[in-house]
């Protein structure tokens, strides 16, 4: 999963002061599959003025365009008024781009749907949150990634500092059940005897705690009708025997290097340009990431690719991408793929069951390419519900810990559960 | 016990701050040791780690120096196996913990299990590949007080570990979380070889604790604040 600069989970990562044991890499070029060779997609209006593929004409109409969609007002004025239009056809109707440079600004969006399913507002909310997020944090570069495999990285992280802070976490065990109880056989002598919520861990230990949070695969929640609709996403994970080097040309003067290069296949592109929506695979995306991530030894590269699963469901367009990849580069001899693995992820669509008071659910995460800003917006809300008692500390904001002397540790019973 | 944080107000006076990790087999001693150390106790019934427990602890080497240990005790167990390069990636040092009471042996369903200094030695490996390339690694054979006991339940001689340690280049003890035997002096040799002088006030809380590897390739989340905060953390080990 990448995270746009402008994302909201990189200024909670420094105002809590965990960043400080992370490390993130810039992502470089985003790159287009055509036929049989990838193009590497402009990153910035720069980008486009200096590019001599595109006519002059069709420049001009494609700069309006980006112009709209990175200004804040405008491409808000137009998600309002063309919103629930599907991109191309508003980018026809209303720039008159080209098929061809449809692509690419669909490419920009990171959508995972195919391009009659990509709606503007989406689409626009996307590529403004690329375009404003080039040169955030140094220049030429609109996202990062997690060193050391992944946004796990920050949640081991947090864990951390709750350890640190004195927290405990719990590995290896889950809730049973909760359960809200008015505490009075404990004869609390406090005046103001909250509800405590009896939490029975999977092994049988039963805890307390003054609130609960998680996802629905933390919490036992009631179950509703399982929907039918599920949506699935097909992933996969292949080491490759070179470290691909051609797809990390340098961002930019003054950049880092670049660890990650996005790899889109345009809907239909796998098939030599199939048209029809209805047997149209759904855009396949293969984020490639350099050595430098930890995640594969140096000399190696390793491929996440990802896409929708459409019906019918075709296995092995993913290995067929990846393949596709290898053979559109120059390496000498070709790079091979020297382990791989597949599969899929279910996401059942959100539902609002009720949970107790004090007990929190957040939505689950779809498994899409990129972070989304609603997933720490969700944990905001069930942060303002905990401390609406107490002060209302500032989101995410704390000061740099020490490391908590042994012995005094404040032993009030609270304990964290993640 | 022991003393808090120095102020370093006296002149020459020298505080460092250092990122301890401990491995090990399951049950060999590794949270026993850290109880001993840090708290100067024993429990004779230790309910296994789960996850990763944190500890701090203050030694003075003399009367100018004194080195903050960040302890992290991490779980034996080989489920927790896959966590173990988020608490040593970083670390300046590490305890490698085996049990000398305990060789190879018949396992349930007749499997055999490594010896608990097999599985040591796998550790210090994994360490010298994949850790800071300047850890200093201390081999810590617990359990002694058993031995001094009943000398028959000694099943990893002491000159054996000790040869491996000397050709791994790590510093070896005997110990005993139980009587304390050589507990401080494990952490105390440690500490010794630590590289001192090098070690800002923060030691290496900040940004520079990444493995000592930060080639520029990392992203500055907060530009335009680069030289405020890269400079006390500043790779330093």
């Amino acid at each position: 999963m990448l995270i746009y600069n402008r994302s909201n989970l990189l200024p909670a990562l420094v105002s809590s002061k965990v960043y400080q044991q992370l490390e993130f890499l810039a992502v470089g070029s985003w790159w287009i599959y055509d036929k049989t060779t990838f193009k590497k997609i402009p990153s910035s209006r720069e980008d486009v003025v200096n590019d001599q593929s595109i006519d002059l004409r069709a420049k001009r109409n494609v700069m309006r365009f980006l112009q709209l969609a990175a200004s804040p007002e405008s491409h808000l004025a137009a998600i309002e008024e063309h919103g629930s239009e599907p991109f191309p056809a508003y980018l026809q109707s209303q720039f008159k781009i080209s098929e061809q440079l449809q692509v690419t600004l669909l490419a920009l969006t990171m959508s995972p749907n195919l391009p009659s399913n990509t709606l503007t507002s989406n689409a626009l909310t996307n590529i403004h949150r690329h375009l404003t997020s080039v040169g955030l944090f140094g220049p030429g570069f609109g996202a990062v990634i997690p060193k050391w495999g992944g946004l796990a990285e920050v949640a081991q992280v947090a864990c951390r500092a709750g350890a640190v802070g004195g927290g405990v976490y719990v590995l290896g065990r889950g809730i049973e059940n909760t359960e809200t109880t008015s505490d009075k056989e404990h004869e609390h002598d406090d005046e103001d005897a909250e509800p405590m919520i009896q939490i029975r861990l999977t092994d049988g230990e039963k805890i307390k705690s003054k609130a609960v949070g998680g996802s629905s695969y933390d919490l036992p929640v009631e179950q509703q009708d399982i929907a039918e609709e599920v949506e699935r996403v097909s992933r996969s994970i292949s080491i490759i025997s070179s470290p691909l080097d051609e797809l990390f040309p340098p961002i930019a003067e003054g950049a880092p290097l670049p660890a990650a290069a996005v790899m889109v296949f345009p809907s239909g592109s796998l098939d030599g340009g199939e048209t029809k929506e209805a047997t149209m695979h759904a855009p396949v995306h293969l984020m490639v990431h350099t050595a430098e991530s930890g995640e594969c030894p140096a000399g190696q590269c390793i491929i996440y690719g990802h896409t929708a699963t459409t019906t019918p469901s075709r296995p092995s367009l993913l290995s067929f991408a990846v393949s596709k990849l290898l053979e559109s580069l120059t390496v000498q001899p070709q790079a091979q793929v020297i382990w791989s693995m597949q599969y899929q992820q279910c996401h059942p669509p959100s539902t609002t069951s009720k949970s107790p008071d004090n007990v929190f659910l957040c939505q689950d995460i779809f498994p899409s390419l990129v972070l989304e800003d609603d997933v720490l917006r969700d944990v905001r809300s069930i942060w303002e519900s905990i401390t609406e008692k107490d002060a209302k500390p500032p989101f995410m904001t704390f000061e740099d810990r020490e490391g908590m002397d042994s012995g005094e540790k404040d032993d009030d019973g609270d304990e964290d559960i993640s | 016990m022991a003393n808090r944080v120095q102020t370093g107000t006296r002149p020459g006076a020298r505080f460092a701050q250092f990122k301890l990790v401990l491995l090990g087999e399951s049950a060999v001693g590794k949270s026993s040791l850290v109880l001993r150390f840090v708290k100067d106790q024993f429990d004779d019934y230790r309910e296994s780690t789960i996850g990763a427990a944190f500890l701090t602890q203050t030694i003075s080497l003399d009367d100018t120096t004194t080195v903050k240990f960040e302890i992290w005790d991490t779980a034996g167990q080989e489920r927790y196996k896959s966590l173990a390069p988020m608490y040593y990636r970083n670390a300046n040092c590490a305890v490698v913990v085996y049990d000398i009471t305990q060789a190879s042996k018949m396992k349930k369903w007749l499997t055999y299990a490594q010896s608990s200094l097999d599985k040591a030695k796998s550790w210090v490996k994994e360490l010298q590949r994949q850790a800071n390339e300047n850890i200093i690694i201390a081999l810590a054979g617990n359990k002694a007080d058993l031995v001094a006991a009943q000398p028959d339940k000694r099943a990893i001689q002491a000159a054996d570990a000790e040869a491996y340690a000397r050709e791994a280049g790590l510093l070896f003890f005997e110990t005993s979380a139980k009587t304390a035997d050589n507990v401080r002096d494990l952490f105390t040799a440690i500490a010794k070889k630590l590289p001192l002088d090098q070690a800002g006030p923060r030691g290496l809380g900040g940004r520079g604790g990444m493995g000592g590897r930060m080639g520029g390739t990392g992203v500055d989340l907060r530009p335009g604040e680069s030289s405020a905060t890269q400079g006390a953390g500043a790779c330093n080990c």
